[in-house]
C-alpha cells in the first residue's frame, strides 16, 4: 500500500468513526421509537416488528396538531421577518460607513453574546402590560415571535455584513455609477448573489425558532392553542408518562422531524452558504 | 460635452494621510488624459474622486462648469471602468450592458437597439446572452468597456482596465480603447501606473507622486523635457540614469567621467545629470560622443530588437546603454562607452528641478 493510500483509508476510519458518534443516538432515538411499548428495549435495539403506534399515540398526547402549528407559524414569521431585516442591517453595516456605525454594531453583537436566559422574566413582565401600550401580549404568538426576532436579527446582521463585506466593492460601485440608489444597487445587484448566504441564514433561523422552548415554556404556558411543539416535548417529561420510553422517543422524533427536512431540502444552499464566507474568490 | 476641471482638489484620509494634495487640472472636451504614477501616488483616488466614490476633502470638481463636488456618482452623468471589470455576475451580458440604461428608464425598444448597436462595435454579439462566468478576460474587459460606451456619458473614467489581462491581448486592447475613444470623442481619464500605456495611449499624461502632479504634458514632452527627476526616472524604459555630477566652466564630470557640455544658461556647480540609454552607447569609432569613459557590465537585458547594458564606472556612476540586438557581452566584463553630450538633462541637485537640456 503506498502512503497516499495509507493516508486515505485512514482518513476514511478517522471520518466514519465520528459520523457514527454523531448518528448513533439519532438512529437510536429512531428505533427505539419503532418499537412498541411492549416490547423490552434497552440500549441501541433493531425493530423487528416495527410499529408505529407509540407516534399516533405520541401525536396525540402531545397535542403536537396544535403544537406544529404554533411552531410553524412562529419558526417562519421569525425567519421572515428577521431575515428582512438582516439583509437591510447586514448591507448597511457591509458596504456603508456612516455615523456611528463602530458603536451600532458591536450594540447589534451585544445580542447574540447576552445570554438570553437572563431575558425571559424581564420579558414576562413586559408583555403583560406592554410599556405605554398597555397591551397584553402574553399568550400570543407576538409574545414568541418579537424577541426571537431580535435575537435572530442581531446574529442575522452579524452574518449577513460578513456576507456583504465579501462582496467586490467595485461591483457596488459600477452599479452606482450606472445610476443606482443605495435600495437600488442592493434589490438589483446585490440580494440575488446573496441567495446562498440568505438560505443559510434562514436554516439556522428557522431551527434555533423552532427549538426553542424555554420562551415558550414561561410566556405562552397558558394558553393551550399557542404552546409550539417542543412544549409538547415536555408534557412526556413528567413522573405519569415516563413509563413509556418508546413515546417519548416517538415524540422526539416527531419534533426533529421538520428540521430534518427543511435542512435535507436546502443542505446545497447551506454548505454553499457556509463556504461563502470562509474562501474568497 | 464633457470637461473637467480640478480646482485644488485634496483628498485627506481618516487619520491625516494626504492622499491627493490640491490639484490643479483641467481635462479639455473628447481628451485622453492618463493620470500615471507609482502605487500610492494618489491617482486612483484622484479619480474616484472625480466619480463620486470617494469624498473630496478640499476644493472643487467641475464637469461642463457645472460644481459636481458633492453630486452623488449616479448624477454626474460618467461611466467607469474598473480594474476587476466589476461585471454583474448574475445579468447575462445583454443586461450588463442595458442596466444603466434601465435604470434611466430608456424605452425597451430604444434599450435594447443601443445594446446591439454597441455589442457590434465591440464584438460582443454572440455573447449577449451569456454570463460574465462564461467569458474570457479580454471579453470581460470588452463587457466593461462595453458598459461605459452604451451610456454616451460626458466622460469615460478608466482604473487600470488592462492590467488584468496577459501581455499580448493589453497591447492589442491599448489600440482598440484608443480607437474606440476616438470615435465616439469622449472625455476619458485613464489611471494606469505602466508607462507604456501612458505614451501609447494619452493625448495628455499627468505624472504623479505624493497626492501631487509632477508634470502635465503631452508624451512627446514629458518624455523629452522631464520637469524633475521623477519624471525623469518614471517615464522611459529602461530608466534615465541619473548621475550626481559637478559643473565648473563648461565641464560635467564625476569621477573619470568629464563631459564638455554647451549651456546657454547658468548651470550650478552641483547638478544631477540624466542620460537616457538611447545617448549612451558602446565605444566604436566615439562619432559625436564624449567618452571614452570605462566601466563594469552589471546587467544585461538582451530583448532581441536591442540589448540594454548596465554598467557601473569605477566610482560609482551607473548608466545604462542602449545597443544592438546582436552585441554579445557577459556580466562582469569591462566596456567603453560614450555619451551623447547635447542628449544630457540637467536637473537641480537640491530640489531636482529641470534646468533644462544641455
Amino acid at each position: 500500500m503506498t502512503a497516499g493510500r495509507i493516508e486515505r483509508v485512514g482518513s476514511y476510519a478517522v471520518l466514519t468513526a465520528f459520523a457514527v458518534i454523531a448518528i448513533y443516538p439519532v438512529v437510536s432515538i429512531l428505533f427505539l421509537a419503532l418499537h412498541n411499548k411492549t416490547d423490552l428495549v434497552t440500549g441501541f435495539a433493531f425493530p423487528t416488528h416495527p410499529d408505529l403506534s407509540s407516534f399516533k399515540a405520541a401525536w396525540t398526547e402531545g397535542r403536537f396538531t396544535t403544537g406544529f402549528k404554533s411552531s410553524f407559524v412562529v419558526a417562519a414569521a421569525v425567519t421572515v421577518i428577521s431575515g428582512v431585516l438582516s439583509i437591510g442591517t447586514g448591507y448597511a453595516f457591509g458596504t456603508m460607513r456612516f455615523a456611528g456605525d463602530r458603536i451600532l454594531f458591536p450594540i447589534f453583537l451585544l445580542g447574540i453574546i447576552f445570554p438570553y436566559e437572563a431575558t425571559v422574566i424581564p420579558l414576562y413582565y413586559d408583555f403583560q402590560d406592554v410599556p405605554l401600550l398597555h397591551w397584553n401580549l402574553l399568550n400570543t404568538y407576538w409574545a414568541l415571535i418579537l424577541p426571537q426576532v431580535g435575537q435572530s436579527v442581531a446574529f442575522g446582521t452579524f452574518w449577513m455584513r460578513a456576507y456583504f463585506r465579501s462582496v467586490p466593492r467595485s461591483l457596488v460601485e459600477a452599479a452606482r455609477i450606472d445610476g443606482a440608489t443605495s435600495f437600488g444597487v442592493l434589490r438589483r445587484v446585490l440580494v440575488k448573489q446573496a441567495t446562498p448566504a440568505v438560505m443559510t441564514m434562514s436554516v439556522l433561523v428557522f431551527v434555533y425558532t423552532w427549538n426553542e422552548f424555554l420562551l415558550a415554556l414561561v410566556l405562552v404556558s397558558s394558553s393551550e392553542s399557542h404552546q409550539t411543539a417542543p412544549l409538547g416535548l415536555s408534557f412526556f417529561a413528567g413522573a405519569t408518562r415516563a413509563g413509556d420510553p418508546t413515546k417519548v422517543a416517538a415524540a422526539a422524533v416527531l419534533v426533529a422531524t421538520p428540521i430534518l427536512l427543511v435542512y435535507l431540502f436546502l443542505q446545497r444552499h447551506f454548505v454553499r452558504g457556509m463556504l461563502a464566507g470562509a474562501i474568497k474568490e | 460635452m464633457g470637461e473637467i476641471r480640478l480646482e485644488g482638489a485634496t483628498k485627506v484620509y481618516s487619520g491625516g494621510v494626504l492622499a491627493v494634495d490640491a490639484v490643479d487640472l483641467t481635462i479639455p472636451q473628447g481628451e485622453f488624459m492618463v493620470l500615471v504614477g507609482p502605487s500610492g501616488c494618489g491617482k486612483s483616488t484622484l479619480l474616484r474622486m472625480i466619480a463620486g466614490l470617494e469624498h473630496v476633502s478640499e476644493g472643487r470638481i467641475l464637469i461642463d462648469d457645472a460644481d459636481v463636488t458633492t453630486v452623488a456618482p449616479r448624477a454626474r452623468d460618467i461611466a467607469m471602468v474598473f480594474q476587476d471589470y466589476a461585471l454583474y455576475p448574475q445579468m447575462t451580458v445583454r443586461e450588463n450592458l442595458g442596466f444603466a440604461l434601465k435604470l434611466r428608464k430608456v424605452a425597451r425598444a430604444d434599450r435594447e437597439a443601443r445594446v446591439a448597436e454597441v455589442a457590434g462595435i465591440l464584438g460582443l454579439s454572440e455573447l449577449l446572452d451569456r454570463k460574465p462566468g462564461a467569458l474570457s478576460g479580454g471579453q470581460r474587459q470588452r463587457v466593461a468597456m462595453g458598459r461605459a460606451v452604451v451610456r454616451e456619458p460626458a466622460a469615460f473614467l478608466m482604473d487600470e482596465p488592462l492590467s488584468n489581462l496577459d501581455a499580448k491581448l493589453r497591447a492589442q486592447t491599448r489600440g482598440e480603447i484608443r480607437r474606440l475613444q476616438r470615435a465616439v470623442g469622449t472625455t476619458t481619464v485613464y489611471v494606469t501606473h505602466d508607462q507604456v500605456e501612458a505614451m501609447t495611449m494619452g493625448d495628455r499624461i499627468a505624472v504623479m507622486s505624493g497626492g501631487k502632479i509632477e508634470q502635465v504634458g503631452d508624451p512627446d514632452s514629458v518624455y523629452g523635457q522631464p520637469a524633475n527627476t521623477f519624471v525623469a526616472a518614471f517615464i522611459g524604459s529602461p530608466a534615465m540614469a541619473l548621475v550626481e555630477m559637478t559643473h565648473d566652466g563648461g565641464t560635467l564630470s564625476h569621477g573619470g567621467v568629464r563631459v564638455p557640455i554647451d549651456v546657454a544658461h547658468a548651470v550650478p556647480g552641483s547638478v544631477v545629470a540624466g542620460i537616457r540609454p538611447e545617448s549612451c552607447r558602446l565605444w566604436t569609432d566615439g562619432a559625436g560622443l564624449a567618452g571614452p569613459f570605462d566601466g563594469g557590465v552589471e546587467y544585461v537585458e538582451a530583448l532581441g530588437r536591442e540589448t540594454f547594458i548596465g554598467v557601473a564606472t569605477d566610482n560609482g556612476s551607473r548608466f545604462v546603454l542602449a545597443a544592438d540586438g546582436s552585441v554579445r557581452i557577459a556580466i562582469g566584463e569591462r566596456v567603453r562607452f560614450g555619451l551623447e553630450a547635447s542628449a544630457i538633462h540637467l536637473f537641480d541637485a537640491a530640489t531636482g528641478a529641470a534646468l533644462g537640456r544641455s
